[in-house]
């Protein structure tokens, strides 16, 4: 963890044991050996794996070392409970993030970390402390909607033809809300709860034509697709108009995949919704998502698909296959390898990053202005949900409509 | 019609077209050029009007402008359209105008029937963009009225998560058998003991008055808390020194806490196949990674993994044997379909479990019963099942 670098004193101390840990390591015994290990982000895995370590460090001797945030290194073991340990962390980690070091035969390996640039230190794993949710009320009612939710475009491309704006899109930052919660962050729930929180401030903003029009930079161009909980989804509505027209849905609720699940009866509950002119995207449909379920049964109008090249394995691709790509977002496109594999699967509509920076780019091709802001800001400006985030443009009504269309 | 409007079949080309009607308002404006609009809003008639053979008429009427020159045609969601031309195609849209509003009763074609212009009128061709795009009946639909006094607060939060440390959970904890049952009631045995708290209860005491489901974040936090003391109280040494096969149902955070990590490094190897860790379906897809990570440690240290599913709907769609488990649970409900459907028939070949591999809870009722049996399911849990004396 970053939070300890400077060199304090304890930390000077503490770094000649780290060595002297070291220099043990590398004596001429045989028998030993020492573990490298790639604990990944995550906290929880960050905790797991230290506990692990440190259960067996702490019998059969050995330290626990930390060369980078994703590295660390139990100096050594005797071979027996080495490679134990390297199978257990092989199972849970993958076995790439494991390696096994017989002693004295890696000396070098160790003896190079004795002369690395950045000094070891033991790792500084924050034990799961439970965050008092006391101040979340004052920190969500401080929160200004604009700080958090940004207006993305999903974009309808083909190979032939220019992109056009099929759906905007608003959604939570998540990154965003995590720093304005500061420590509460930590606990999955009291974020969880803020989203809902948020979600249904934004709904109410919608609701209200000022608060809608700063949110959206003007009225709605194309349907809205937004992230919601099940609770805030429209009461199925008694009296249904009789012969009505189906109409379109102006609003697609986006669920996250643990919602969408959560709803019994959902694809009774779509039609309903379709009377109302609302309808359903299911969200959060990742490489790895796609292995757990049949995400073909999934009722909704709209699956949105996170792009990682993960989505690429075969196994995710016989998943694929079963999906129809008309219903198909593939969002959080990163590059152009992104869009060709979408386009190779049959799939249309874009989202994500990239995408942004498209739009930004021939945004600016259309606008008379483009000489006097950068790409930067205009795609700055074209995601942000209030009037001072547009601040600047001299354009505001191409600004507004995303993505010029010079066709009529 | 572009590539794109044919493929998205979700999204009904009329959708599409207003989008782009949208845009094509909006370039108009913010570039100065002048352009015409006509509009037959059909959505303004009277409901008898609207369909039959008068608007059919109406329709045909129109149809010739989608191919003259110089104009492009919308036909919006709800029926209503709209041409726009460039200012020399005036002669043609005028023409149309007239015709239209010949073919009405004087009053309804003043509401029906428009001619406007861009960029000084675009404010009342974007109202009807918006009206036909579905925001505004979408609005309307919108439902905000939770009951917010009986909704629990972070404060309120606290002092509950204050009370659970002190408070006696053993009250709370069901425990129940899990049994296997054969049709005939041959061979009848006792397989674990399931043992868990209703959040509802807890709460009950806790928090009088307000209902935790309206914030199920909360709700899972305290359910965090409850696993937590559980793990505990397992991990004391009366309980190791006899354990008998249990399922207890966990958060997939709470297999990364002190507590549980801490029971993990005092049970022996050759117990642990004992601890049957139950997890929602809705908790594993919330956080798939963190399932992975957690699916791989408790497996590769020998326990088993019980998938938990509210309802059929999250059964078929999370697939327990994909996801690894050892074990799927279902809870009984009224709204099961019939043991002898086709419904039953799909689950059963969507589920492909053998019986040893599944379990049906809310056993308080032979229909229950009656229906797990239909559906290959030989494991029972609930009250009919307390009653039962299991040979073994």
């Amino acid at each position: 963890m970053p939070s300890t670098r400077p060199s304090s004193p304890a930390l000077q101390a503490s770094q000649s044991s780290l060595q002297d840990a070291l220099r043990r390591a590398l004596r001429d015994e045989t028998g030993r050996a020492a573990l490298r290990v790639a604990p990944g982000e995550q906290p929880e895995a960050q905790r797991l794996v230290y506990a692990l370590l440190r259960e067996t460090a702490d019998v059969k001797g050995g330290s626990l070392l930390e060369i980078s945030g994703d590295d660390w290194l139990l100096t050594e073991l005797p071979n027996f409970d080495a490679e134990k340990l390297q199978q257990l962390l092989g199972q849970i980690l993958g076995k790439n993030a494991v390696q096994l070091l017989p002693l004295p035969a890696s000396k070098n390996v160790l003896s190079a970390l004795l002369n690395a640039p950045r000094p070891l230190q033991f790792p500084d794993v924050p034990a799961a402390e439970v965050v008092s949710p006391l101040e979340l009320n004052l920190r969500l009612d401080r929160l200004d909607l604009a700080q958090v939710w940004r207006r993305h475009s999903i974009v309808g491309i083909t190979d032939t033809r220019f992109p056009r704006l099929v759906f905007q899109r608003l959604s939570l930052e998540r990154a965003a809300l995590r720093q304005h919660l500061g420590r509460l962050a930590e606990d999955r729930a009291l974020v969880r709860h803020s989203e809902m929180v948020l979600q249904k401030r934004v709904l109410e903003g919608l609701g209200d034509e000022g608060t809608r029009k700063s949110l959206m930079g003007g009225g709605p161009i194309a349907p809205l697709l937004l992230d919601l909980p099940p609770e805030l989804l429209p009461a199925p509505s008694p009296e249904m108009e009789e012969g009505a027209l189906p109409a379109a849905p102006g609003l697609y609720a986006t669920l996250s995949l643990r919602d969408a699940i959560s709803i019994n009866g959902l694809a009774t509950r779509r039609q309903a919704l379709r009377q109302q002119a609302w309808g359903i995207g299911i969200s959060g449909l990742t490489a790895l998502a796609l292995s757990l379920i049949d995400a073909h049964e999934l009722p909704a109008d709209w699956l949105i698909l996170k792009w990682s090249s993960a989505l690429e394995d075969t196994q995710t691709l016989k998943a694929l296959r079963r999906l129809d790509p008309a219903r198909l977002i593939l969002d959080g496109c990163d590059g152009e390898a992104a869009l060709s594999w979408g386009l190779g699967q049959g799939i249309n509509l874009f989202g994500g990053p990239w995408i942004e920076d498209v739009i930004a780019a021939s945004r600016m091709d259309h606008c008379s202005h483009a000489a006097r802001c950068l790409r930067s800001e205009c795609r700055a400006r074209g995601l942000a949900t209030s009037p001072s985030g547009r601040f600047g443009c001299h354009q505001p009504l191409l600004l507004e409509s995303v993505l010029p269309e010079s066709e009529a | 019609m572009s590539p794109v409007a044919q493929g998205t079949a979700a999204l009904p080309a009329e959708a599409l077209s207003a989008v782009a009607l949208s845009n094509a308002i909006r370039d108009a404006v913010a570039l100065g050029d002048e352009r015409l609009v006509l509009m037959l809003r059909l959505s303004a008639l009277p409901r008898a009007r609207r369909f039959g053979t008068r608007a059919e008429l109406l329709r045909e009427a129109w149809e010739p402008l989608n191919s003259t020159a110089r104009v492009r045609g919308f036909k919006l969601p709800g029926g209503d359209l709209v041409a726009i031309g460039l200012p020399n195609a005036s002669d043609a849209l005028e023409k149309h105008r007239k015709i239209l509003f010949s073919m009405l009763e004087p009053e309804e074609a003043e509401q029906a029937v428009h001619m406007l212009r861009l960029p000084q009128q675009a404010a009342a061709v974007m109202a009807t963009v918006e009206d036909s795009l579905g925001m505004v009946a979408a609005m309307r639909a919108m439902s905000l009225e939770t009951p917010e006094e009986r909704a629990v607060d972070a404060a309120a939060l606290a002092s509950a998560e204050r009370g659970l440390i002190t408070a006696d959970l053993s009250i709370f904890l069901r425990r129940q058998k899990v049994c296997w049952l054969e049709p005939g009631g041959q061979n009848t045995r006792l397989f674990w003991e399931d043992r868990r708290t209703e959040i509802s209860e807890i709460c009950e005491r806790l928090l009088p008055g307000s209902d935790i489901s309206l914030t199920p974040a909360f709700a899972q936090r305290l359910l965090k808390s409850i696993d937590r003391r559980q793990l505990s109280d397992i991990a004391r040494p009366e309980e190791l020194r006899d354990m008998r096969q249990i399922a207890l149902p966990l958060r997939v955070e709470s297999l990364f806490s002190a507590e549980f990590l801490r029971l993990d490094g005092i049970m022996p190897q050759s117990q642990r196949h004992k601890l049957i860790i139950g997890l929602d379906a809705q908790d594993v897809l919330a956080d798939p990674d963190l399932f992975l990570l957690a699916r791989n440690f408790t497996q590769a240290r020998g326990y088993r993994l019980m998938l938990e599913a509210a309802s059929l709907f999250a059964a078929t769609i999370l697939s327990s044997q994909r996801a690894g488990f050892d074990f799927l649970r279902l809870k009984w409900s009224e709204d099961f379909p019939a043991a002898d459907s086709a419904a039953t028939e799909k689950l059963r070949k969507a589920l492909s479990l053998n019986a040893e591999n599944m379990v049906l809870a809310g056993a308080d009722r032979p229909a229950a019963i009656a229906w797990g049996w239909e559906a290959g399911i030989r494991l029972f849990q609930g009250r009919l099942i307390e009653s039962q004396r299991p040979a073994a």
